[in-house]
């Protein structure tokens, strides 16, 4: 009875192995391209773009979404994790900062995309690790319905202010394009002032919510007046009618426009899929569609001015501030360790 | 069943949580020991979490306890009851997250007729009590399912009441004798459930241990300070989990059956009100926002790549947790050390999908982190401990007697196994195969570290949608996952009981 368990282990455990890698080794073994793809854009915006470049090109996209709550990072740690023996292909981030991070830690391969060409020497990396396209502002929402008659502030001190108490809400600093916005605080404004904010953002009971959308959500329901978020995230409330209104924060100070970025993993295992894929998202067709969807992307393509989105009067009012996007990822620790010493982050 | 087999697939279970408790004696693990000790923040997260489940775990109590002792004994309906009393827990987090903001939200469907009645003042899923009650909520059926098969607090009192004539003083202080330890594991069973669920404090803006396990995880890309961070509530829980030990080895208290059972209670009125409430609300959030018959037809339609991934999944993952779980149950009346599994059950499941990662980062295995592998094996370790103590307890009353007397009578093994041994258990192993299949399809907390490129899982796809997809999208996908876990539930229980007659 003993040697039957044993033998009926061992074919169980071979069965699982098989069965688990089954559609590993058809992939390898079939004539079949494919390409894995890791992506932070929001999936309702990345996944049919992925879909249309498989019809396209026959080759079959795995991708891995980031989900709201741990926007960027978790994709990026899997990535540092299998630095080594990658198993992603294509890094398609929705900032630009952890892109820089991972080009400085030498995780990704340089590669000149002609498609890349098309898009301004300022959101590209001069070692051509990473390119920036379809681009998303930095936002402060409120709800129309809270304040009919007049606007908040729109800055950044509304959210300290006690006259708006528990009024506020922004998303976990730690993840995605608000760690980024933090980040060119501490350029402008230094450690102590941004420390300060920060304190004060909590002592003035701001809601830290796990995401961009979750802030939308709250602000669009009414259970928070205002809040920061990005384009893309408010636009979507305003199609569905929800009382909101959106503002550049701080517009004395230029806007905060955060490209998306895409990029080739060092050692990747399909490069040559890899750069097709990169090749189609640099593409003015993606760009053109990440306008027209519900996000509303800013394209940065140079042969894309014809194309119009909600936010030119935004941008009108408030010039895009170049991000020292360098110097941002290269002091990434310190601003962690900022954050960690704030209240926010207790 | 020898002893090879069951160590090593005690050791096979528990690798995850021991890798993860070895990163954690790392270099860099200790110092993440040192600094969560003298750091406040921790402990103020701790105190958090404490308080947040405790009152949380506390609704859930309260709601059991008037669901098991307001149901009549033996009946359909009241099978039924208890079923739906389930049914949270055998969805996604995400899934009863939607349906609560859904319907408590500021502008939600709940809310929205509340404040008619209190105005400015009603409370939504953000407050405090609210989020915390809520999420106690998805773990009540458990107290009522375990508080309605325990009889032997009505059953010794109302025999005392009926020889001694007892007073209301003396009627009081029998039930509660009999009823503190059932009471007292069950809301340590509920503190751990609560405690380790970080999806829903984390979509009600609650800040728990199991966010900031993500926090050190994902943006600060530290995995030791994750382990760290994820074992202090592990500890935490497994003290709980020794509370309940000590409880059920006391044997004040046993686990009915049915047939035991006598039929009271007319206060089932009372058990429908608490489920409606309980149940009730999400779903009525999901349906009404979900708004259409064609919405629920485009949400399956576009998720049908995870819908398929998800039943692939659960049924490998829970055949083999079936199949290891059948010899550990087999062994465990014999030893106890088997019991030491349940410390994956009362860890976070964030604990085990790190410890599974740690396992696979060495370069000759890497490639294993590209399958589906370690996603199963975080499943088969998770849930192999509710398994081996379902079988258990289901076989637990099977007299050995048949199998000896057909072996002393030189009955071939394949023919004792097909004819003595099977029949009896079939309908457990059944109803195992549909829970187990049921918890991998709700699991959400390995999922979300684990899953590999390609397909997720529908309970990841709903939950990196719901800030994502208007409204009618996500609760439209949460209803299509009601329906396919009703269907299951249905299938499954279909089955057992024609098992159950067959054998009769």
């Amino acid at each position: 009875m003993i040697h039957r368990f044993r033998i009926a282990f061992c074919l169980i455990a071979l069965a699982t192995f098989t069965g688990c890698s089954r559609r590993e080794q058809s992939a390898h073994a079939s004539p079949e391209r494919r390409v894995v793809i890791f992506t932070a854009l929001d999936r309702i915006y990345s996944e049919p773009i992925l879909q249309a470049f498989e019809q396209q090109t026959g080759i079959h996209v795995e991708p891995v979404y980031d989900a709201e709550s741990a926007k960027t990072t978790g994709l990026i740690n899997r990535l540092i994790a299998r630095k080594d023996n990658p198993e992603c292909d294509v890094l398609w981030n929705n900032e630009i900062v952890q892109t820089e991070s991972l080009a400085q830690m030498g995780l990704l391969a340089a590669y000149d995309s002609p498609a890349a060409h098309r898009i301004p020497a300022q959101y590209r990396d001069p070692q051509l690790r990473w390119t920036g396209f379809a681009a998303r502002l930095r936002v402060f929402i409120y709800n129309t319905k809270r304040f009919p008659a007049s606007p908040p502030p729109a800055e950044l001190s509304t959210f300290t202010d006690a006259k708006y108490h528990g009024q506020g809400a922004i998303a976990q600093p730690y993840y995605g394009t608000t760690f980024t916005h933090v980040g060119v605080l501490r350029e402008r404004w230094g450690d102590e002032k941004l420390k300060r904010w920060l304190d004060d953002l909590a002592d003035n009971a701001c809601a830290i919510a796990p995401g961009n959308g979750a802030v939308r959500d709250l602000v669009a329901s009414g259970e928070r007046s205002f809040g920061l978020t990005d384009t893309d995230d408010a636009n979507n409330a305003i199609l569905e009618h929800k009382p909101i209104a959106i503002l550049i924060p701080d517009a004395a100070t230029g806007a905060v426009l955060i490209p998306n970025t895409v990029a080739l993993t060092q050692n990747a295992a399909h490069p040559a899929e890899a750069k097709a894929l990169i090749d189609y998202l640099l593409s003015p067709e993606v760009e053109r569609k990440l306008a027209a969807m519900p996000g509303a992307q800013i394209p940065l393509g140079s042969d894309l001015k014809d194309v119009h989105t909600p936010w030119a009067k935004l941008l009108a009012e408030a010039t895009p501030q170049p991000l020292d996007v360098k110097s941002i990822a290269a002091h990434r620790k310190e601003l962690i360790d900022l954050l960690q010493q704030s209240k926010v982050g207790q | 069943m020898n002893r090879w087999l069951t160590r090593m697939l005690l050791v096979l279970i528990l690798l995850p949580v021991l890798a993860s408790f070895a990163m954690t004696l790392t270099q860099s693990g200790l110092g993440e020991w040192a600094y969560w000790w003298r750091d406040v923040r921790g402990w103020k997260i701790l105190a958090t979490s404490v308080g947040f489940s405790a009152f949380g775990a506390t609704v859930a109590l309260v709601f059991g306890v008037i669901v098991a002792f307001s149901l009549p004994r033996n009946r359909f309906g009241s099978r039924i009851l208890l079923m739906l009393a389930c049914l949270p827990i055998l969805v996604p987090s995400s899934l009863m997250g939607v349906g609560w903001l859904m319907a408590m939200g500021t502008d939600a469907v709940v809310t929205n007729q509340l404040r008619r009645v209190l105005g400015s003042h009603t409370p939504t899923i953000y407050n405090w009590p609210i989020a915390a009650g809520a999420t106690g909520l998805r773990y009540f059926g458990i107290a009522a399912l375990i508080l309605a098969n325990v009889h032997t607090a009505t059953r010794s009192s109302r025999a005392a009441e009926s020889i001694f004539d007892l007073s209301w003083r003396e009627r009081l202080r029998l039930t509660r004798s009999a009823l503190t330890a059932p009471l007292v594991a069950t809301a340590a069973l509920l503190l751990i459930l609560v405690f380790s669920d970080h999806i829903l404090p984390g979509l009600f803006l609650i800040h728990t241990f199991g966010t900031e396990v993500l926090i050190q995880y994902n943006a600060l890309m530290n995995p030791a300070g994750a382990a760290v961070l994820a074992i202090l509530p592990a500890v935490v829980s497994l003290v709980l989990a020794m509370v309940i030990t000590r409880l059920l080895q006391r044997r004040s208290w046993t686990l009915s059956r049915e047939s035991d059972s006598e039929p009271s209670g007319r206060a089932w009125p009372v058990a429908v009100v608490t489920i409606a409430i309980a149940v009730g609300i999400p779903l009525t959030g999901l349906v009404v926002r979900s708004a259409t018959w064609s919405n629920l037809a485009a949400s399956f339609m576009e998720s049908q790549q995870e819908a398929f991934h998800s039943v692939w999944l659960s049924t490998i993952g829970a055949a083999i947790t079936l199949l290891v779980s059948i010899p550990l149950a087999t062994t465990a009346r014999r030893s106890a050390s088997i019991w030491s599994l349940l410390i994956n059950l009362v860890v976070p499941g964030s604990l085990l999908a790190l410890g599974l990662i740690t396992l696979f980062s060495p370069r000759p295995v890497q490639g294993i982190l590209d399958t589906e592998l370690p996603l199963i094996l975080g499943y088969v370790a998770r849930f192999t401990p509710v398994i081996v103590l379902v079988l258990f307890l289901a076989w637990m009353r099977i007299s050995p007697l048949s199998d000896l007397a057909a072996r002393l009578h030189g009955v071939r093994w394949f023919d004792r196994m097909v004819s003595i041994a099977f029949p009896p258990r079939a309908p457990a192993l059944v109803a195992s195969m549909g829970l187990a299949a049921l918890l991998i399809a709700a699991e959400l907390d390995i999922s979300l570290i684990l899953v590999r490129p390609g397909p997720t899982t529908l309970g990841v796809r709903l939950y990196t949608l719901i800030h994502l997809a208007p409204d009618a999208v996500v609760s439209a996908l949460a209803v299509d996952l009601l329906l396919m876990v009703i269907g299951v539930v249905v299938i499954f229980l279909t089955l057992q009981a024609l098992l159950r007659r067959s054998i009769r």
